[in-house]
């Protein structure tokens, strides 16, 4: 049996800004300090970890055993 | 019966979900998700019970413009006496109600693991196709990719690489807020404030 695409919808509208966002949350100002920096921190760890491998990915890399065999 | 208009929120999005630890990655997946694309979630699980709470589940369907109706965990419950989950369906049932009688205001969207259980759950919804998220967040990134659709949608790598963040910080919230349901009002509303600034701050990334 065909599946069918369930529908969609288009957005059009201009996203609302982040403060208006955060403004709907009512969160404590000195609370947003803490969890916006721990974000910002786990971001940086993130970026740090991913970069070695980043760099790898601009290397020529070793043909895998399955791309040789074909050849 | 004239049905009083509410104000609705045009980017509101009504999460349908069950409350279970079983579906906390994926809970966390449709809030990262949702507000990657611009929209904003929002959850009945902080309303108080009684006999009003349902009236107060209503006001918040029909204040968002869409809503998202998860069924994949619709099933007996583990503890006995083994009984089937209904808040789900009733939810449903009253959105598609408001729906039906405010087409314009009202977008609905069922979600299931498995493709064509929901005809066999629920056989009056014959003829409405449900995002099938197999159960994984990608999935459910995925899905949410194509259901609201955007030009500047970001990459799943994006999308997945934020709901990482606001994993990572799920402990720290739920320690902070000396509780261990992801389900209560004020660690909802903390994790959409660590979904927002994930987003914002993988928005700015080549990814």
């Amino acid at each position: 049996m065909m599946m069918r695409m369930p529908r969609s919808v288009h957005i059009t509208t201009p996203r609302a800004s982040y403060e208006e966002l955060v403004k709907q949350l009512r969160i404590p100002k000195a609370r947003q300090r803490v969890l916006r920096e721990r974000i910002e921190e786990a971001w940086k760890r993130m970026l740090a970890v991913d970069a070695p491998q980043q760099d790898d990915s601009t290397q020529p890399k070793e043909m895998s055993e399955s791309a040789a065999v074909s050849r | 019966m004239k049905v009083p208009l509410f104000p609705v929120d045009p980017e509101a999005v009504f999460l349908n979900i069950p409350y279970d630890p079983e579906f906390q990655k994926l809970y966390l997946a449709y809030i990262v998700g949702i507000y990657q694309l611009g929209l904003e979630p929002k959850l009945a699980s902080g309303l108080p019970g009684g006999e009003r709470r349902l009236d107060r589940i209503l006001s918040l369907i029909q204040g968002c413009r869409y809503s998202i109706h998860d069924l994949s965990r619709v099933e007996l419950s583990v503890a006995p006496p083994a009984t089937p989950r209904f808040n789900m369906p009733l939810e449903l049932g009253l959105t598609i109600t408001w729906a039906k009688l405010n087409p314009k205001r009202h977008t609905r969207f069922l979600w299931e693991s498995e493709p064509r259980r929901l005809q066999k759950s629920i056989s009056d919804l014959d003829g409405t196709d449900a995002y099938i998220h197999s159960g994984t967040v990608e999935g459910v990134l995925s899905e949410l990719r194509n259901a609201f659709v955007r030009k500047d949608s970001p990459s799943i790598r994006r999308m997945m690489a934020a709901y990482r963040l606001v994993e990572g910080e799920v402990a720290r919230i739920l320690a902070d807020a000396g509780t261990s349901n992801v389900y209560a009002a004020s660690v909802f509303q903390e994790l959409c404030f660590a979904a927002l600034n994930a987003a914002q701050i993988t928005s700015s990334s080549e990814l």
